[in-house]
């Protein structure tokens, strides 16, 4: 009884599976399936949790960043980070050091903060306070340079982090993209929230022999 | 109360097949019945051999009326008949003073024999039961009863499984060999 309540626990929600499909997809099969639906649902469950489970520790950070990265020097003034960015349409750049370490990242939300004068918290709600008080730009962002703009240290993984952790990472951080380093700490690749997206919906159909 | 909520059912019962299916079952046993009704009638009576019994009727029920369980397999229906007739037989020998028991401790250690040699066939504890009860005729075979009716039968059955569930486009049999 206990195996059945753990089954029954596994998370389908992004799945949606009812048991009204599973009728259904047997009303579908002519012959008679010698198993309830309820079973099947069962049986479904688990193989899903197993696939799901090896899917991420099958994909690795190597097999899905892009290698291509546009990074930026923290001694470069803010007004060149922003060039790059809108060159290349990235919402993102990551900094390195002479060596190609990752010293920090900058998004598109550490360059509008600076616009406000304010470093953290809820964007909008800086948004708001600055229009009342009739003006931003406090700060003389001209001046700003790179490091100084940067989330830092910058959260990373390694090439061989699995894609379960990456995953893991992103929603804890509540970040949108990760750089990734090779074992001396310096930049290999970067991995945005699409690559994921990208490499999730790669070959998922169902097959099966008739 | 966790053991009381069990006896309600957690699901709902699958649905019923389609029309073609229940012709090509209807087809499928008759002609398995009547294969193994015929060369008995003809070949069998008045000796002390028969090829048919009631388990087989059983057994047309899963190889023609429920082709994808893996009960129907052919594992299972020709290792589920041969075994269970073999223990069946050894349960009379070894406990006729006593039917009821030899009866019960043949069917038993039938379905304990084939979930351990992963033949489960449900008509495999009436062959077992059979091998007990079925009278004289059944108990002077001794262990030829396991040879003829019971593998030469499901044989047959087998034979007209494979010739039968094989015509129509929508079905197919077996699911697997071994």
């Amino acid at each position: 009884m206990k195996k059945r309540t753990e089954s029954t626990e596994v998370d389908l929600s992004g799945v949606g599976l009812t048991d009204a499909d599973i009728y259904e997809a047997m009303k579908s099969i002519s012959g008679y399936i010698d198993i309830t639906p309820g079973d099947f649902k069962e049986l479904y469950c688990i193989a899903y949790r197993h696939a799901m489970e090896r899917f991420a520790r099958s994909v690795s950070a190597r097999d899905i960043m892009a290698t291509k990265v546009v990074s930026v020097q923290p001694e470069n003034p803010l007004a060149d980070v922003v060039e790059v960015m809108s060159e290349h349409g990235v919402s993102g750049v990551p900094v390195l050091d002479s060596e190609g370490k990752v010293l920090g990242v900058i998004s598109e939300k550490d360059i509008l903060f600076q616009f406000l004068g304010e470093k953290t918290g809820n964007f909008m709600a800086a948004l708001q306070r600055c229009l009342h008080a009739g003006g931003c730009m406090a700060v003389p962002v001209r001046k700003l340079k790179a490091g100084e703009v940067m989330t830092s240290p910058a959260v990373t993984v390694s090439e061989d982090a699995f894609l379960g952790e990456i995953v893991e990472l992103l929603t804890q951080k509540g970040i949108n993209r990760l750089p990734v380093t090779d074992p001396d700490g310096r930049l290999a690749g970067i991995i945005a929230r699409s690559d994921i997206v990208n490499a999730t919906m790669r070959g998922r159909t169902c097959s099966w022999n008739t | 109360m966790e053991y009381l909520k069990k006896m309600k059912g957690s699901t709902q019962s699958p649905p019923r097949v389609g029309f073609r299916e229940i012709f090509w079952s209807w087809i499928g046993s008759v002609l398995g019945i009547a294969a193994v009704g015929y060369l008995n009638d003809h070949f069998f009576k008045g000796t002390d051999l028969m090829l048919i019994i009631g388990s087989f009727g059983a057994s047309a029920v899963l190889i023609f009326g429920a082709t994808k369980s893996p009960l129907a397999q052919p594992p299972n229906l020709m290792g589920g008949h041969l075994i269970s007739a073999l223990i069946g037989v050894s349960a009379y020998k070894l406990l006729h003073p006593w039917m009821w028991l030899a009866a019960a401790v043949g069917v038993a250690t039938a379905i304990a024999a084939m979930h351990a040699t992963k033949t489960l066939h449900p008509p495999g504890g009436a062959t077992a039961l059979i091998a007990v009860i079925g009278g004289d005729q059944v108990h002077r075979l001794g262990y030829i009863y396991a040879l003829i009716p019971v593998t030469a039968g499901a044989a047959i059955l087998l034979l007209v499984a494979l010739i039968v569930n094989n015509i129509p486009k929508t079905r197919r049999y077996p699911e697997f060999w071994i």
